[in-house]
């Protein structure tokens, strides 16, 4: 017999779960048809054609071309911005985390600089690299504009160059919380061995913390492919390579990055009825594309993040 | 069927050979020469305006194990780091005094730290191998000494360190293993190892059985008495037990200052302070 203190009380449910929940299959359901429509949507236009001819000028969908440019010139704008990104904020990382005073003013200065500039919308940083790159002195990252005194300030150089300022905040940020993540009883260890502080950090933080560091490049370069407004101010809108008929030629390949192209975002814009295309249905399959592609970033990253624990004591 | 590792700890016959004795090569040598390893002179220590070390003169003999006791936060930890300055690391850290090795004070301003300290080595209180293989762990430091070190050579000096160290028939098959992957008793003995292969004088060990099992620990305590045949080992250790079976002598730390310190036998049977009775007793700690 159950004593009466004991005894269950009236069940009085509380809504707060339920809301928790119903808040959780909203966003999932949200999510999953923001995936799969345009993937069952895009996947109808994907096929070898598609992927391996260039873009054509044309209003008429089917003569409209495939998006061969646009995944090309995603991927020299990911090269171009990762390649310098990653040695800076790499050193940027090292730097506050090993070597700046930790509650000093100017590394606290610095902290908030890089937090700011996490926070500028990328259309902001786009006219900013406008503005820059059209100067005369820097039409080497473009081309000169003939009777002016101005560069033309479009092209993959340029907006490679803008896109850094884009992701670097977040790569420092991840960069950086690897780095603090290593255990100090590695600096310890290697301290005591007779190591100078540089070798500590070169030959026992950085290898414990690489995971991380590579993890941090790989959700910038998510970010890279995933942007538009820089694209499409810094770029430009023209879905072919300007620089040179023949683009995959290696010789040719300055060329191509000092002038203008596209990239599976500005082909989106371009393609949907938004931009000056036609070609909805083609622009879904880019959309595609393109998530195959972040997708797959994403499932990398999730492999390093399991290697990592390899790592951990 | 009694399983190895219970027939391992009975087989153990405890303690050094206390220096008074007459037969072991170990006593005679050191009771000759009493040559004095590292020494303090009056150190005192601050973190920031707190003072930690009060006034501590205390030698330390050469190929003999030296336990630092005492309770908690009394400083044992931090008077081990001064010996090889791992305290300039910690910006509020300051020091007056003198810390000799060998007669040399290594505070001096042309003693070089890296030299310093691979002649002092270190192994902490949590084994801590690098994130790397046991073949890497032990060639860390000695790659940091001889960059143009051959392989073959640096295969030499790992088989050799890991062979002192006790743990060469455990992982000669397969050195490539994340050295995260041994068992803790394991890892505390490949850190002893890669202290080894830097060829130290003297190995400072904090506390570095607290987190292992009787049989690891008692696996270490033999590597100890094996070791200080060569070298002269200083060890802190809150298992007065571990002082007792282990060291020549024994030093007792209270809030930051040396109350007393003496031969092991002597200093458990009849210790001359009241503080030093209570802490041993169990009275307080």
């Amino acid at each position: 017999m159950i004593d009466i203190a004991l005894k269950k009380k009236r069940n009085r449910t509380s809504p707060g779960p339920f809301l928790c929940w119903l808040s959780t299959a909203i966003i999932v359901v949200v999510c999953a048809g923001l995936v799969i429509y345009p993937l069952i949507v895009g996947a109808k236009a994907i096929n070898l054609e598609f992927l391996l001819t260039d873009p054509l000028p044309s209003l008429k969908e089917e003569l409209s071309g495939g998006i061969l440019t646009p995944i090309a010139g995603t991927i020299i704008i990911i090269l171009i911005t990762s390649v310098i990104t990653t040695p800076i904020a790499l050193g940027t990382a090292i730097y506050l985390t090993e070597y700046a005073g930790r509650d000093k003013l100017p590394t606290r200065l610095m902290s908030l600089g890089i937090d700011v500039l996490a926070g500028v919308p990328s259309a902001v940083l786009a006219i900013f690299g406008l503005a820059v790159f059209s100067l005369p002195q820097l039409a080497i990252f473009s081309s000169k504009v003939e009777g002016a005194e101005l560069s033309f300030g479009n092209s993959f150089l340029v907006g490679g160059i803008v896109m850094i300022l884009h992701i670097i905040s977040f790569v420092i940020k991840a960069m950086e919380e690897s780095i603090k993540s290593v255990p100090s009883s590695y600096r310890d260890a290697a301290y005591a061995l007779g190591t100078t502080r540089w070798r500590t950090i070169k030959r026992a933080v950085l290898p414990a913390a690489r995971p991380g560091i590579i993890t941090g490049i790989i959700l910038g370069i998510g970010l890279i492919a995933g942007d538009t407004a820089i694209i499409w101010l810094c770029v430009g809108g023209s879905m072919t390579m300007t620089g040179a008929e023949q683009w995959w030629l290696p010789w040719n390949w300055l060329a191509v990055i000092q002038h203008s192209g596209s990239t599976l975002t500005s082909y989106i814009f371009y393609s949907s009825p938004a931009g000056e295309g036609n070609s909805p249905n083609k622009a879904f399959g880019a959309v595609f594309v393109l998530m195959v592609i972040i997708l797959a970033l994403n499932l990398i990253v999730d492999y390093l993040g399991k290697t990592k624990k390899i790592t951990q004591v | 069927m009694e399983n190895k590792d219970m027939q391992f700890l009975r087989n153990q016959s405890y303690g050094p050979a206390p220096l008074s004795e007459e037969n072991g090569e170990r006593a005679k040598m050191a009771a000759k020469t009493n040559t004095v390893k590292i020494e303090t002179r009056n150190l005192n220590a601050w973190y920031g305006p707190k003072q930690v070390i009060f006034s501590v003169d205390l030698p330390v003999i050469e190929n003999e194990i030296i336990a630092f006791i005492g309770p908690s936060g009394c400083g044992k930890s931090t008077y081990l780091r001064c010996m090889n300055r791992m305290n300039d690391i910690i910006k509020s850290f300051r020091i007056e005094g003198d810390i000799t090795l060998d007669g040399y004070d290594i505070y001096a301003r042309d003693v070089d730290l890296a030299t310093l300290r691979r002649k002092v080595g270190m192994v902490f209180q949590h084994p801590n191998p690098f994130p790397m293989s046991i073949f890497d762990n032990i060639a860390f430091g000695v790659r940091e000494s001889n960059r143009r070190i051959k392989k073959a050579e640096l295969g030499e000096i790992v088989e050799e360190s890991l062979r002192q160290a006790s743990l060469w028939n455990e992982v000669k098959d397969n050195l490539n293993a994340s050295g995260l992957s041994l068992s803790g008793g394991q890892q505390q003995r490949l850190c002893i190892a890669r202290a080894l292969a830097v060829k130290p004088e003297v190995i400072m060990l904090d506390e570095p059985c607290s987190s292992l099992d009787p049989v690891s620990t008692a696996r270490i305590e033999e590597l100890l008495l094996q070791l200080c045949e060569e070298y002269t080992i200083i060890i802190v250790t809150h298992n007065l037990g571990q002082a007792r079976r282990i060291s020549h002598r024994m030093a007792f730390f209270l809030n930051g200052r040396l109350i007393e310190e003496g031969p092991t036998a002597e200093m458990s049977i009849r210790p001359r302070c009241r503080e030093t009775e209570n802490y041993l007793c169990g009275r307080f700690g």
